[in-house]
């Protein structure tokens, strides 16, 4: 259910940062051009009906100088040159019309729509239609100077200038596109900006990424992230940490393999010195005694390899397969590997004794692991012990919780403070001191229990009983 | 002693091939899981060295398959891969013992001897534990061959421990066992019948042994006989 998520972010997080900016950015400015279009395409609609209506108005002006009403009548001499250059002008067709009041005069396109109300002295402007076709139209009101054809009052005279729209919806069209392309244009150069921008801003990266190709396989060392932008520069520093756990982990590992093979390298040189003296020997007995000579030269081999292949394992196992880790019943556990020892702790008359709480005990880790953890301590304890002595196999949780203890309890001579400091160090010699039996010993079980520890999250801690004896305690992680 | 050695490493097989036929026990060799499970099944032998890491049949299912087909057949596993947690699973797929390579070859032939004489043993039905002995088919207990006699739930609870020598069982386990027979008996019952075996035990060569958290198993004293 979850993976569809994580590829769809994957897709996402794979996008070039351009392109992620300019979806983040160019909708945004595309929103606001438009915005600023619509709100200035009202604006436009009004300054250029203003340009226009100016020519509208003079015609007004022109034609109301040539009105006279001398001869008792309205008379118009029209200003034809006039008319024509507006005509020429304005690319279209123009109408006018002089009317009184009383509508007993008309002069001019009798079919103009009628003008609205207009008081005295006033001009106005409204868009209107004549014969199906849009005309913007200027009428002008005003009083005449004395009353025609003897009416008891002087009557107001109506003049009407209209002139078909088309020239001035061009003029519109045009205003318009030319922002429209403008606008394209900002965003466009914006978008080709950020990109711009987002290149020049990642070429440390890219010249980051050339170094990083060029290094050798085996160069740790750290990467400098002078002239990096500062957002990237955390994103180094740890690279730098994993390179330089890494670097730690390569010294741990280089320093394991020159002890390992120094440890096993020592037997095998020491078996074929002794083959060789057995070979040349020249009575049986001798020869006898070279082989007698060599059998705790092999068992020494022999544990040394079990054990550098268990402290291997155990500090790459969660590393490697962090499938292991599950739920494990300690005491369950602390009973297996007693069970395991039982022959090992009678033949040496040892009591052996398992204290658990008894509500349940629960860590989280390798089974496996644990189990050859506290296998190792056993059979140190159980070496330790002197005949019937008692060891002690306990599982506890420490007061506050945050530990769950699995402890071994010996009664042997114990351990110098020398010693207790040094455990859990490869060929630390910590169980040479507590087992006794030096020869038998590898020095790398403790080594063993604190890898295990570690892999777990916890600790190898050995301390001197009171009394007598050493308890080796392994700490894990309570349960959260 | 005759023995199925099932052992992929020819080396390793010869020279311990050798030895045991050095000290007296007759040694077949097989190098094939599915050989070995073949040869098995015309031909019985007194105990089984198994080698896990085999191929064509791994030894963990070779074993597996010779207890599915009731083969008791006393089975020794040897094997380079000291994975402790998988030692406690084997025992109960029902390998007798175990022993990691490198390994003595003395300490081998000592498993064998121990494997093979419980092995007849429990053929003849009879259980043995130092100078303790039961006998199956008469229900009977010998100690120094003389007639031990004892209550019923005694009886009861020292067959459960000879039967499993060394192989420790809880006082609830103990309990378990005996419900059937017995279903008015308490935790503190097994407390007090052990105190009475152990009274007539007293001075022989076997011991019950208690282990805090553990349990009880019987033990031989010097040593011996387990």
């Amino acid at each position: 259910m979850q993976a569809p998520d994580i590829v769809r972010s994957f897709r996402d997080t794979a996008r070039p940062l351009w392109l992620k900016l300019a979806l983040w950015t160019v909708p945004g400015l595309v929103f606001l051009s438009v915005a600023g279009l619509w709100l200035s395409a009202a604006s436009l609609h009004d300054l250029s009906d203003s340009a226009y209506d100016r020519s509208l108005a003079g015609a007004i002006r022109a034609i109301d100088l040539n009105v006279s009403t001398e001869s008792g009548g309205v008379g118009v001499e029209l200003p034809y040159p006039l008319f024509e250059s507006f005509q020429a002008t304005a690319s279209g067709e123009v109408y006018y019309r002089i009317a009184t009041d009383d509508g007993l005069v008309q002069i001019g396109d009798a079919l103009l729509p009628a003008p609205p109300p207009l008081s005295a002295g006033e001009m106005r402007f409204y868009d209107a239609n004549y014969f199906d076709r849009p005309i913007r139209v200027a009428a002008f009101k005003r009083p005449l100077d004395r009353p025609l054809y003897g009416a008891a009052r002087a009557q107001n005279i109506v003049i009407e200038v209209a002139e078909t729209t088309g020239s001035r919806e061009a003029f519109r069209r045009d205003l318009i596109r030319r922002a429209i392309s403008r606008d394209a244009l900002a965003v466009l150069v914006a978008a080709v900006l950020l990109a711009l921008g987002v290149r020049f801003a990642l070429a440390p990266l890219a010249a980051l990424k050339e170094r990083l190709d060029r290094r050798e396989p085996d160069d740790r060392s750290r990467l400098d992230d002078a002239g990096l932008p500062r957002e990237v520069r955390p994103l180094v520093g740890a690279v730098n940490d994993l390179l330089q756990r890494h670097r730690e982990r390569g010294e741990a590992q280089r320093r394991f393999i020159d002890d390992a093979s120094h440890q096993l390298k020592t037997p095998i040189a020491v078996l074929r010195s002794q083959v060789d003296f057995a070979l040349r020997a020249t009575d049986a007995e001798t020869t006898r005694r070279a082989l007698e000579a060599m059998r705790p030269v092999i068992d020494r081999a022999g544990r040394m390899t079990t054990q550098l292949l268990a402290l291997a394992r155990a500090e790459n196992a969660l590393l490697l397969d962090p499938s292991q880790e599950a739920a494990v019943d300690l005491p369950g556990l602390l009973r297996d590997v007693a069970r395991l020892h039982l022959v090992q702790a009678r033949r040496g008359r040892i009591d052996l004794e398992i204290e658990v709480p008894d509500e349940p005990l629960m860590a989280r880790g390798s089974e496996a692991l644990l189990f050859e953890a506290v296998s190792n301590l056993l059979d140190n304890a159980l070496r330790a012990s002197p005949l019937d002595g008692h060891v002690v196999l306990r599982g506890a949780r420490s007061e506050a919780a945050r530990w769950l203890l699995l402890e071994v309890q010996d009664e042997g001579p114990g351990m110098d403070d020398c010693t207790l400091k040094r455990v859990g160090e490869r060929f630390g010699g910590g169980e040479a001191a507590s087992g006794g039996e030096g020869a038998e010993r590898t020095g790398l079980g403790l080594a063993i229990v604190a890898a295990i520890a570690r892999a777990h999250g916890g600790e190898l801690r050995l301390r001197n009983r009171s009394g007598n004896g050493v308890v080796a305690s392994l700490r894990l992680p309570g349960p959260a | 002693m005759r023995i199925l050695l099932v052992e992929d490493d020819p080396d390793l097989a010869v020279w311990l091939s050798r030895s045991l036929v050095q000290r007296g026990s007759v040694v077949e060799w097989e190098e094939d899981g599915r050989l070995a499970e073949l040869r098995l099944k015309t031909d019985t032998f007194d105990a089984i060295v198994l080698d896990l890491g085999l191929p064509s049949l791994d030894g963990a299912l070779l074993l597996r398959r010779l207890r599915a087909a009731d083969d008791a057949t006393p089975t020794l596993i040897v094997t380079a891969r000291d994975d402790l947690s998988k030692r406690v699973e084997l025992l109960h797929a029902g390998a007798d013992d175990f022993l990691a390579k490198p390994f003595a070859v003395e300490e081998l032939e000592a498993r064998l001897v121990a494997l093979v004489r419980r092995s007849h043993g429990r053929a003849r039905g009879v259980y043995q534990c130092g100078t303790l002995a039961f006998d199956q088919n008469a229900q009977r207990f010998t100690l120094d061959s003389e007639p031990l006699a004892l209550a019923p739930r005694e009886h009861a609870i020292l067959r459960e421990l000879i039967q499993r020598v060394g192989e420790p069982l809880t006082k609830q386990q103990l309990l378990d066992r005996l419900v059937s027979t017995d279903s008015d008996l308490h935790l503190e019952a097994v407390e007090v019948m052990v105190h009475r075996l152990r009274r007539k035990l007293a001075g022989a060569s076997v011991q019950i042994v208690t282990l805090r958290g553990i349990g009880y198993f019987l033990e031989a004293v010097d040593g011996a006989g387990a």
